[in-house]
């Protein structure tokens, strides 16, 4: 049955990238536009960072270096989840706004149906950047366990986006702030780790997990530690279960709305 | 003419009370958010400080995160002003505004004028609170503080027609947002919002000093840490010259494009 279900998940999967696809190739000239900004964007923030550390020579220990590996988990975990799973993000709007019911009449009715129907172009600017850095910027020995610490790292961040747009179910208005502890997240995650101390450092790890997305696995791609490798992965399995739990549990409290929306 | 001017500042003070209306979702939206990036730059520089002592000659710890706290009030005040106008011209709603009796652009920029002033508040507020509990006060002598007043509100104004001038490129290029982050990442790292433009290499520095984006962030804010009369007539004047220059380009660039909204019809 489970298996199934995966294959019929991926099949859906398959045929709405087709879809994403064409959309990009219809409207090329904005596709390309955002992606490229977004690759821009991205361009701007490690130049300021390269200005910092032009100066400072390290930020307590870490050096420019350490700020590439933070960018390549950073920007591939980004890309992978606001590409193909862009609706992580906007779940506190489809739930006030009534959104969820096209989801809800269909005969495919569940989270993953929701979360890969969307995708976002900015994203797949993100994605590229981190890719090219991976290509260009890091040594080849270190890419498998980079490849396998983004896994954890795009867990986190589409279960983080789950629960704080979960949080619309139980409070009508808090939209705004589901998306700015969201962004929040994304923010911290692209700071050096080295700055984080104490409580602080606490608050990063495992109340806006930010650090789990990049602190961590800079950390552990410098000295290996099996206890923190496990618990990478343990705390963003046990993040993604408990936001698909808070989802279907807020799930059953959705009212809808009487808006009308056409699906474009 | 001065009718038309109270009729502008009149939107203004409409929007000032609006964002009072809503502002519990402003703090919640965004204010929380800037101050969370103070708190995150005051970790940075206490470790930095710890280890290296001061980075730039003369700036204190508390210099640096106090600095920060009014880069980020005057930059982020005026919201996300290349996104607003570049949607109203890709949606064709731009052509409603047209038959009012405004100016749109005049009137965007007075709108975000009104807002603006209320989102510098509230950050410097909740901004200031975040880096006095983490790295103490700084001392401001009241004399300079009518100075200081005058040279806040010209940044504000001065990053608002310049996001003036490119928002309007929302008209060849469709995609606002993205323009809007471009000019925003400018502001913020080559307009000195986050750091002294001092942190970066001399030929970095020389460069962003004379482009007009520092003077709506790194000069206001550097003297409200370090002020004399001099410096404070020079900015004065330097930010009076690029709004102005910025407002000839805003007039014909305006001009033309409103020429083409009517040939395509809205």
């Amino acid at each position: 049955m489970a298996v199934k279900e995966i294959i019929s998940n991926f099949k859906l999967f398959v045929e709405y990238q087709k879809i994403f696809l064409k959309s990009a190739i219809e409207y090329r000239a904005n596709f390309l536009l955002s992606t490229f900004f977004m690759f821009l964007n991205d361009v701007i923030w490690l130049f300021f960072w390269y200005l910092i550390y032009y100066k400072l020579g390290d930020i307590n220990g870490w050096v420019f270096q350490d700020l590439i590996y933070i960018y390549v988990f950073a920007t591939i975990s980004f890309g992978i989840a606001g590409y193909f799973f862009g609706n992580h993000k906007e779940i506190a709007e489809l739930v006030v706004k009534g959104k969820l019911d096209f989801y809800l009449t269909l005969p495919k009715k569940d989270l993953t149906h929701i979360l890969i129907s969307k995708n976002s172009w900015f994203d797949l600017g993100d994605l590229l950047f981190g890719i090219l850095l991976l290509l260009f910027m890091v040594s080849v020995t270190k890419v498998p366990l980079i490849l396998l610490m983004i896994i954890p790292g795009v867990l986190i961040l589409i279960g983080f986006g789950i629960l704080v747009g979960s949080l619309s179910f139980y409070l009508q208005s808090s939209e705004s702030f589901g998306s700015t502890l969201y962004e929040s997240l994304i923010s911290i995650s692209l700071y050096p780790g080295s700055i984080f101390t104490g409580a602080t450092k606490f608050i990063t790890l495992f109340i806006l997990p930010a650090g789990f997305i990049t602190a961590v696995p800079v950390q552990l791609l410098h000295s290996f530690d099996v206890t923190w490798f496990i618990l990478l992965f343990l705390f963003s399995i046990a993040l993604f279960l408990l936001a698909i739990y808070v989802f279907y549990k807020g799930l059953k409290k959705y009212e809808s709305g009487n808006l009308l929306y056409v699906r474009m | 003419m001065n009718s038309q001017l109270n009729k502008y500042l009149s939107i203004s003070f409409i929007n000032i009370k609006e964002s009072l209306t809503y502002i519990w979702d402003i703090i919640f939206g965004k204010v929380i958010f800037i101050a969370l990036i103070i708190f995150v730059f005051a970790n940075l520089w206490t470790v930095v400080f710890a280890s290296k002592g001061e980075v730039i000659p003369g700036f204190t710890l508390s210099m640096m995160v106090w600095y920060l706290v009014f880069g980020e009030a005057l930059v982020t005040s005026i919201g996300r002003f290349v996104k607003e106008v570049g949607d109203d011209i890709k949606s064709g709603e731009i052509a409603n505004y047209l038959t009012k009796p405004y100016n749109y652009i005049v009137y965007k920029i007075f709108v975000s004028f009104g807002k603006g002033l209320i989102n510098f508040m509230l950050v410097l507020f909740f901004g200031g609170i975040v880096a006095y509990l983490m790295v103490g006060g700084i001392k401001i002598s009241l004399v300079s503080v009518p100075f200081l007043l005058i040279v806040a509100l010209l940044a504000m104004l001065l990053n608002l027609v310049i996001a003036s001038v490119i928002s309007l490129f929302a008209f060849w290029i469709e995609d606002s947002s993205s323009l809007n982050y471009i000019y925003s990442k400018f502001t913020f790292i080559f307009g000195g919002m986050i750091v002294p433009l001092e942190v970066y290499p001399p030929l970095v520095e020389k460069i962003a000093a004379f482009l007009p984006f520092s003077y709506s962030a790194y000069h206001p804010s550097k003297l409200v840490l370090i002020f004399s009369f001099k410096t404070f007539l020079e900015i004065f004047i330097v930010q009076l010259l690029w709004i102005g220059f910025f407002i000839i380009i805003l007039f014909f660039l305006y001009k033309y494009i409103i020429k083409k909204v009517s040939v395509n019809g809205g």
